[in-house]
């Protein structure tokens, strides 16, 4: 791992192409639940990965951070290419709703895949509050800040997501899918 | 977050999505190195190469035909055309309104042809009619003399072709000014 750190700061096409096909398949779930569809994944985790290569030379640090920076940088990617396609909001986006806890049988039957088609289906907004809020850990100070929309809008789209999650899961599970 | 968010991002966190690595990566090494550029193929050299080779001969026949059709045998005062007609040679006299004698001086080498007509002295021409009382000098020709009478500009038209004359159709107004007693 050090030789493949040190390839890429001194920009070796040989250690660059190990690097990526090291982290690009993981980098790809992560693209793919801040998108609707494969190809913007793809265009996402390209760009995120021309931009890693390029900031090499400011990464000082071992194998567990060096996966922490990428997704760090892949998520920023996403995060900016949202910020390109959907300038706005929705307009009651302030509406605070509670939190709706989603079926607990849902969690134990659904695989990765089921999984992140029911991200893919969230309005874009809901589901970039929702992944940066409940799988990256962000708070909602820092959504709102990353995002430019206040807390309370940032609370009000997790709550939406939560509910368009519950009523997907029991859906699925109605129709015997789950 | 509730257990639906636990097992989501513990779920997700490691898994692999499939992605056309070799596709990708083909597209950021372009993005990284964009100076380096891939050789062509050798058949796409073999192409060029088999175009150029066809589009050459092809013009050279034609051009070698067109020199047979268009050149007289000799003492044939006629060509072919591309249908098979027979016709007058493009730069005969007897097609531009030439008489019969001109037209058989069509072939004629130089030292037989006539020398040209002589064309009268200025002094020998009725007198031209022009803005002013200024007198030509004897020595210009008729397109001088032309300009010289009839330009609106200080320096009389002698600086090109069309200065002081307008453009179009400076030279034949002129003339036909020059030529009304």
């Amino acid at each position: 791992m050090h030789d493949l750190i040190t390839g890429c700061k001194h920009k070796n096409p040989a250690r660059q192409r190990e690097l990526f096909g090291l982290f690009a398949p993981r980098m790809m779930t992560v693209a793919r639940r801040y998108t609707a569809g494969h190809a913007e994944a793809e265009d996402v985790l390209q760009e995120a990965f021309v931009k890693v290569f390029r900031s090499f030379d400011q990464f000082e640090g071992a194998k567990g951070v060096l996966e922490a920076w990428i997704r760090r940088i892949v998520v920023n990617t996403a995060i900016q290419h949202w910020r390109r396609r959907h300038r706005h909001f929705p307009a009651s986006a302030e509406e605070y709703l509670p939190e709706n806890p989603v079926a607990a049988e849902a969690d134990t039957l659904m695989d990765a895949e089921e999984l992140l088609q029911l991200i893919a289906s969230l309005p874009p907004g809901f589901r970039v509050v929702f992944n940066l809020y409940a799988i990256e850990g962000y708070s909602h100070a820092e959504i709102a800040s990353l995002l430019g929309i206040t807390e309370s809008a940032s609370r009000s789209q997790l709550a939406r997501a939560r509910r368009q999650l519950q009523e997907a899961v029991f859906s699925l599970q109605k129709n015997g899918m789950v | 977050m509730n257990d639906f968010e636990k097992y989501t991002k513990d779920i997700l966190n490691d898994h692999p999505s499939p992605v056309n690595t070799e596709r990708l990566w083909a597209n950021i090494d372009r993005e990284l190195r964009p100076g380096k550029r891939r050789p062509a193929p050798f058949w796409l050299w073999g192409l060029g190469l088999a175009v150029v080779v066809v589009t050459g001969g092809i013009m050279f026949v034609l051009h070698h035909q067109k020199n047979i059709s268009q050149t007289p045998a000799s003492g044939q005062n006629v060509v072919a055309g591309k249908t098979g007609e027979v016709h007058e040679p493009y730069y005969s006299p007897r097609r531009h309104g030439g008489t019969e004698e001109e037209a058989d001086h069509g072939f004629a080498p130089s030292w037989q042809t006539p020398p040209p007509t002589p064309r009268p002295a200025v002094r020998d021409r009725p007198p031209l009619k022009g803005r002013g009382d200024v007198t030509p000098p004897v020595e210009y020709t008729v397109e001088h003399l032309a300009v010289y009478s009839t330009s609106p500009l200080p320096f009389r038209g002698g600086l090109s072709r069309t200065a002081g004359r307008g453009v179009g159709g400076g030279v034949s107004r002129a003339r036909r000014k020059a030529q009304i007693p």
